[in-house]
């Protein structure tokens, strides 16, 4: 009996051990947690209170007096004036513009001087205002061996004179050379606009450039330069007065300064410096907790000598007093253009408390280039935030949605749009748990209002009447593909789901081994005309042009066709050879998840296999038409062309972008609003790899290359693949009428949507590249494959 | 005629302690396969990434040929576990959560089942056979049949996306019940009796009689219920969407990368590591008693 | 008067019971309720629709082979963990290196689904380490998870997590057979199987009761691993009922659901009722299990 108590007694202490020691472990993450419950109770208590706390930050956009292709700097000076340089997008002139009224009217106060407008010599690379109106440009002179960076310091009324500072050469190549390009450009602007590098210069020529440069009072300048140094430098002498070393630090960080305060901001940190003294000041740690929790900085501002400072992250406008605990957020960007996803903050400006103004590029502006200047006003009676809640819920991100919303927040200032996405690359989310949390939430009454199908059983969903009829907001739909806006249209004419995109699954190859036009059952007969490629891919591609053609009346799938599908294919595909499979592409397929679910199967992919003959056709999703590259290929080819894919369905598109509102939305109207919206030619204009546009003006648009008539340009690619030589060059230029004609043509004549069944598919891909890979007969594949798909289509 | 049994006699002795050691043999066969996972599990997190790509590349990322283990890493490494323990704060948070989850459930149990069970083992009501009978149903009833029931009435309780949605059902899951009602029966009526007669109250029997003596069937509750929680998947899958209060037997990292498998093989380890030590601890209350008594009388 | 506090005094035992029973009652039963009701529903719109439901499910060939591959499994595995259980168990018991050994077994009882299932993968994808060690014995390889020795994995792993907890449950049973009883029998000159079947066997039948709960319990579980390493739609041999749950809930089929899981605890209950019964019946003592 004592044995047995002291026995149990040793139980009970290695629980109460267990527990100690997980307190003694997770005691910081623990206090974390409870924090963030406290504030999500709080955030109830005031939600449930009833009574609506009033003032908001309303957005509207700023008339520039010409169109910029970029902004330097924005200031306030002294004297209450709002001061812009900027580069004039229509002549590539440098000019400084002033607004005495806080940014409605504009006068030129002048144009770079001479000295700086020499382009046969070199150009102009920065430029930063002082509070009096004074600014330094930093230009690039390109001499012989190699480029050299000149300050040059232009008085408030626009003289010039040049200051003393030699930036010292780098003494080493740095690891850093590679990135310096793009200090304040995250990565996602990069991956966008990939087909921009306008000026390639040679890197050996390159000893050491200054990669940014800010206004330290009136009378100093911070220099940043490649070496990761920053010079404090006085600009009546260029005399140094301090140098600030951050060779070795990782993360690309980048300068701002407040009243005598220099702040460097990583992307995990901010590091606060005494000018005066050069020393780092104490961490201040509301600040770093500021910049884990909303990121990067991208501008910031200061209105009382940095005592406290405004700046902008992704997640809005902050402000923060220094030696405090806790940093206010003024504007919540994702109620407004802040937050969305091609929206870059270049400058900010506090007119005052209430009134602010951000000079931004963004990518999916109407206006020339994407520079675009937005005033903030406080307005007291909006409700903080907005009464009414639209729901959005995706799968995917879809960043024309994401676009879609800034803009219809900004349209209706009284409506948030919360837009939710299921899947991303940090969650380990499957479809499955994503579907089942969505379905419960649906039927708890506290699910989306809109929702995008992609990926989504959207059959199923009508079926079970999940999804409310949406024809009353398309009255007129001969402004649309309607071949393609009705895919889900039912018997009794109700659409419960309509695509506002669409892909086409296209071809493209050169004459000899592809004809546009041609049936499956000739284009597979060529054996191994789809050899050295990704199984996987592949029978994910023939997927959507076979796939349609599968389903019975009754729904079942017809065995039959399967297996031919799959021995064509196999016959098409010949022989599996692993190691002519790029390994490496192979892993980034398969770490990208989600996000690049479309990308691996768009047409665009085999772009460089194809034009340097790894692959002899190339086959793929086709959603966005990057005409000189299309071209470029094809002639690489020597009469190329591009045409429907070979399926066994014929005329079929990919509907994407699937819109759909909840029959138990709580805000039906607002949503059909916002739908309607999604289907406007202005939304529809935005075009970032999600497919074309239903609406045909916007199709028009988004394929005539508008935005280089006028400007030829050429520009090399390189391949992304194993063979870094290999580059193709290929000219942004319009698009030729005919082109667009045959591609709208193409468009119309399609009839029959891809079948959308993610789990018919899962159960054909996974089959399916094993019969490529000769694990399976077709016939096997084709037995697995119903084995599964019957006991779902019997659920 | 008589030797000839006694010859047999010797035969089958000597068969039986052949049988024997065959017995043992395969015994400790099927205990090596048994912990063969385990051993594959540890030495899996001890592996550098190089090693566990050439192991499990097959696999993982569609290499040719086959997937390889050694029973020992080739180079032990501690890298998966400073990644785990260092690298990944959301390791914690969620150690954390599946601490919450399972204390506050088995607190709770202690505090609502055990009295529950004694009033089933020593009482009579009523309908009681009905009653145990819809305990025991729901106790074998599986999760999905009222997910989408549990999950409005949560959210009615405004539940969901708390902590508390997944603990207060939890206190109140009859599988405690159940195993404890065992344990309550065995004590004697006639010790009940007796104390009856000299006085003590009813809480007073339950409190220093049946709690000390049931105390091993307690313990086997606790420990079976501290496995179930500790591994608990489907309910904070389905009520809890705020990531920062899942708990750690959600957290799978994805091994169809080379790069996290390593984390998948430390994360494993670290979150057998308790369930390994409450169960070495209280594996002998499992049995103890828990039908002893049955056949005693 | 009287009556009423006799009436109370009735059910002053289930004051024991009320704390638990209001819980068991807000979770568990009225949710319950909710998906009775259900059942007679159609599945978004609510429109009563008597019995449609039912006939829908007996018709549906998914839930016919959930409710197949359900019963195969459970009247296989259970029968068969039982019994290795108790062989495991008399011959472990009273034997020194018994406890080392038990431990062992139990140790898979331990390891979190989410580990087993990281194992479960490894092991049986078609390049996985199975199919490397039978290339070396030139034995066939086979995609396990995708042909019928899905079902046969998944009773092995069923009995590879639970025989420890089984045996451990044997183990107490035979713990409580007083050995007084094995010396009265050795001294009447029974042999060791003699001692085996009319001493051994029939003492342990009470014991036999609780563990086939257990592990009838235990046998739901292993829906976890299957679906942590197969997914929604497995081979066709282990889609099991919570498979087919899964897959209607995400398609909002809960009018099907709901019926399925009505017919699934009437049949959970004609089970226990028959166990109990078996029991019952087999008692001399006029012990009950409850």
């Amino acid at each position: 009996m004592k044995y047995g108590i002291l026995k149990r007694g040793a139980g009970i202490l290695l629980s109460a051990v267990l527990i100690l020691g997980s307190l003694a472990g997770c005691g910081k993450t623990d206090n974390g947690a409870v924090g963030n419950e406290g504030n999500s109770q709080t955030g109830e208590k005031v939600e449930e209170g009833g009574e609506q706390a009033l003032g908001r930050f309303l957005e509207e956009d700023v008339t520039l007096p010409i169109v910029f292709s970029s902004i330097y700097d924005m200031r306030k000076l002294e004297d209450g004036t709002i001061r812009i340089i900027g580069k004039n997008a229509d002549d590539g002139k440098e000019t400084v513009w002033d607004s005495k009224d806080s940014g409605v009217n504009w006068e030129k106060a002048f144009d770079a001087p001479g000295e700086l407008q020499d382009e046969e010599n070199g150009y102009i690379d920065y430029a930063a205002l002082s509070l009096d109106g004074q600014s330094v440009w930093v230009y690039n002179r390109i001499a012989e061996g190699g480029i050299k960076p000149i300050l040059y310091l232009v008085s408030s009324e626009g003289s010039i004179g040049q200051i003393p500072f030699e930036l010292p050469a780098a003494e080493q190549s740095g690891q850093g050379s590679a990135q310096s390009f793009s200090t304040n450009v995250s990565a996602d602007e990069k991956e966008g606009e990939e087909g921009a590098g306008d000026n390639v210069m040679n890197r050996s020529d390159v000893k050491n450039l200054i990669l940014d440069i800010c206004f330290l009072g009136a009378d100093q300048i911070m220099v940043t330069d490649m070496t990761d140094k920053i010079f404090q430098i006085s600009i009546s002498d260029g005399s140094v007065k301090q140098t600030y070393d951050f060779n070795g630090m990782e993360d690309t960080h980048q300068v701002f300064t407040a009243g005598k305060k220099m702040l460097v901001v990583t992307s995990t940190e901010v590091l606060v410096y005494d000018t005066e003294t050069g020393e780092q000041q104490q961490a201040e740690e509301a600040l770093q907790q500021s910049v884990a929790e909303s990121g990067f900085f991208h501008a910031v501002d200061s209105m009382d000598a940095g005592e406290s400072i405004y700046y902008l992250t992704g997640k809005g406008l902050f402000h923060y007093k220094f030696g405090g605990s806790v940093m206010e957020q003024l504007i919540d960007g994702s109620m407004n253009t802040l937050g969305s996803p091609a929206f870059y903050p270049g400058a900010l400006t506090m007119i005052d408390e209430q009134n602010l103004l951000i000079a931004a590029n963004d990518a999916n502006s109407e206006v020339g280039d994407g520079m675009v200047l937005l005033r903030y006003t406080w307005s007291k009676d909006t409700p903080a935030k907005p009464d009414k809640e639209l729901k959005v819920y995706s799968l995917y991100n879809n960043r024309e949605l994401r676009q879609a919303v800034s803009s219809f927040q900004k349209d209706h200032p009284d409506v948030y749009v919360n837009y939710q996405v299921a899947l991303s690359e940090e969650n380990g989310t499957t479809v499955s748990d994503a579907l089942k949390t969505l379905t419960t939430e649906i039927m708890a009454g506290k699910g989306p209002d809109l929702i995008l199908l992609d990926g989504m059983p959207v059959n199923t969903y009508i079926e079970k009447g999940i999804l409310k009829d949406m024809s009353p907001i398309l009255a007129d739909k001969s402004n649309y593909f309607e071949n393609i806006l009705t895919a889900y249209q039912d018997a009794q004419g109700q659409l419960c789901a309509i695509p506002a995109r669409f892909m086409i699954p296209a071809a493209q190859g050169g004459s000899a081994n592809y004809t546009p036009g041609e049936d499956f059952d000739t284009f597979t007969a060529k054996q191994g005309i789809l050899a050295n490629t990704d199984p996987e891919a592949i029978v994910e591609r023939f997927w959507y042009s076979c796939g349609a053609a599968w389903q019975k009346e009754d729904k079942t799938l017809d065995a039959g066709k399967i297996t031919e599908f799959l021995s064509k294919l196999k016959n098409a595909y010949g022989e599996y050879d692993s190691s002519a499979v790029d390994e490496e592409v192979y892993q980034s397929i398969s770490q990208g998840g989600a996000v690049n679910e479309l990308h691996k199967v768009s047409l665009s992919w085999g772009d460089f296999d194809l034009a340097f003959g790894r692959i002899k056709v190339s086959t793929g999703l086709f959603g966005r038409m990057d005409y000189g590259m299309m071209n470029s290929v094809n002639e690489k080819l020597g009469g190329g062309d591009y045409g429907l894919m070979p399926g066994q369905a014929k005329q079929v598109f990919v509907p994407a972008m699937i819109l759909g509102i909840s029959s138990k939305a709580a805000q039906p109207e607002t949503a059909e609003e916002f739908a309607g919206y999604l289907l406007s030619s202005e939304a529809q204009k935005v075009s970032q790899f999600g497919g074309f546009p239903v609406e045909k003006e916007a199709f028009k648009s988004v394929l005539d290359g508008h935005e280089y008539a006028d400007k030829e340009r050429l520009v090399g690619v390189a391949g992304g693949g194993s063979d870094i030589d290999e580059i193709l060059d290929y000219a942004l230029i319009p698009t030729p009428e005919e082109e667009i004609q045959k591609l709208t043509n193409l468009a119309e004549s399609l009839t029959t949507p891809a079948l959308q069944d993610d789990v018919i598919k899962a159960a054909v891909v996974e089959q399916g590249t094993k019969v490529l890979k000769g694990e399976l007969s077709p016939e096997e594949g084709t037995d697995a494959i119903m084995q599964k798909v019957n006991i779902y289509l019997a659920e | 005629m008589e030797e000839k049994v006694f010859d047999l006699k010797i035969l089958n002795l000597k068969k039986a302690h052949l049988g024997k050691a065959v017995l043992w043999g395969v015994l400790a066969l099927l205990a090596a396969a048994a912990l063969y996972p385990v051993f594959f599990l540890v030495s899996g997190s001890f592996m550098g990434k190089d090693e566990l790509g050439d192991c499990l590349g097959a696999v993982v990322s569609g290499k040719e040929g086959y997937a390889d283990f050694p029973l020992l890493p080739g180079f032990p490494t501690l890298s998966h576990y400073v990644e785990v323990f260092l690298d990944s704060p959301e390791f914690f948070v969620m150690f954390w959560n599946s601490i919450k989850i399972t204390f506050g459930v088995l607190a709770g149990q202690l505090a609502v089942g055990t009295g529950a069970a004694w009033g089933f083992a020593k009482y009579e009501f009523p309908w009681k056979r009905g009653f145990f009978l819809i305990y025991m149903i729901l106790m074998l009833l599986p999760f999905q049949v009222l997910m989408l029931s549990d999950y409005l009435i949560l959210d009615r309780l405004a539940l969901i996306d708390h902590l508390w949605g997944i603990i207060l059902p939890g206190i109140f899951s009859t599988f405690p019940v159940f195993i404890m009602y065992r344990f309550f029966s065995e004590i004697p009526d006639s010790l009940l009796e007796s104390a009856r007669l000299d006085g003590a109250r009813e809480w007073q029997l339950f409190l220093y009689l049946a709690l000390p003596i049931g105390s091993s069937g307690i313990i086997a509750a606790m420990v079976l219920g501290f496995l179930e929680y500790w591994s608990l998947i489907e309910q904070p899958l389905t009520f809890l969407k705020e990531k920062s209060l899942l708990p750690l037997s959600v957290f799978l990292p994805d091994i169809t990368s080379v790069n996290q498998s390593g984390m998948a093989f430390a994360a494993s380890v670290v979150t057998f590591f308790p369930a390994l030590m409450v169960f070495l601890g209280g594996q002998d209350y499992l049995e103890q008693g828990i039908m002893a008594g049955a056949v005693k009388e | 008067m009287h009556g009423t506090v006799k009436k109370f005094a009735k059910w002053q035992g289930f004051l024991w019971i009320l704390p638990s029973f209001l819980g068991v009652m807000v979770f568990y039963l009225l949710p319950y309720a909710d998906v009775v009701r259900r059942s007679f529903l159609g599945a978004v719109d609510n429109r009563f629709v008597g019995l449609a439901n039912y006939r829908t499910i007996m018709e549906n060939p998914a839930f016919l082979l959930a409710v197949k591959n359900t019963l195969r499994f459970t009247a296989l595995c259970i029968p068969l963990l039982i019994l290795l259980a108790l062989a495991c168990a008399v011959i472990l018991y009273r034997s020194k290196y018994g406890g080392f050994i038990k431990s062992a077994f139990l140790m898979p009882m331990a390891l979190p689904a989410v580990s087993v299932a990281l194992v479960w993968r490894l092991l049986f994808h078609s390049q996985g380490l199975l199919n490397h060690w039978l290339s070396q014995f030139k034995a066939s390889e086979q995609d396990w998870m995708n042909t019928s020795s899905a079902f046969w994995i998944l009773v092995i792993s069923y009995i590879w997590k639970n025989l420890g907890y089984d045996i451990v449950l044997w183990m107490a049973g035979l713990a409580g057979i007083s050995e007084n009883i094995y010396e009265a029998a050795k001294v009447d000159g029974a042999g060791e199987w003699q001692c085996f079947w009319k001493i051994t066997l029939p003492n342990l039948k009470p014991s036999l009761y609780t563990i086939t709960v257990l592990s009838f319990l235990n046998s739901f579980k292993v829906f976890r691993e299957a679906y942590l390493v197969a997914g929604d739609y497995p081979h066709e041999s282990i889609y099991m009922m919570q498979h087919l749950f899964n897959n209607w809930f995400r398609s909002f089929s809960f009018d099907k659901m709901a019926a399925a899981a009505v017919t699934e605890s009437i049949l959970l209950l004609g089970l226990i009722l028959l166990l109990q019964k078996a029991w019952d019946g087999g008692n001399e003592d006029g012990r009950k299990s409850i």
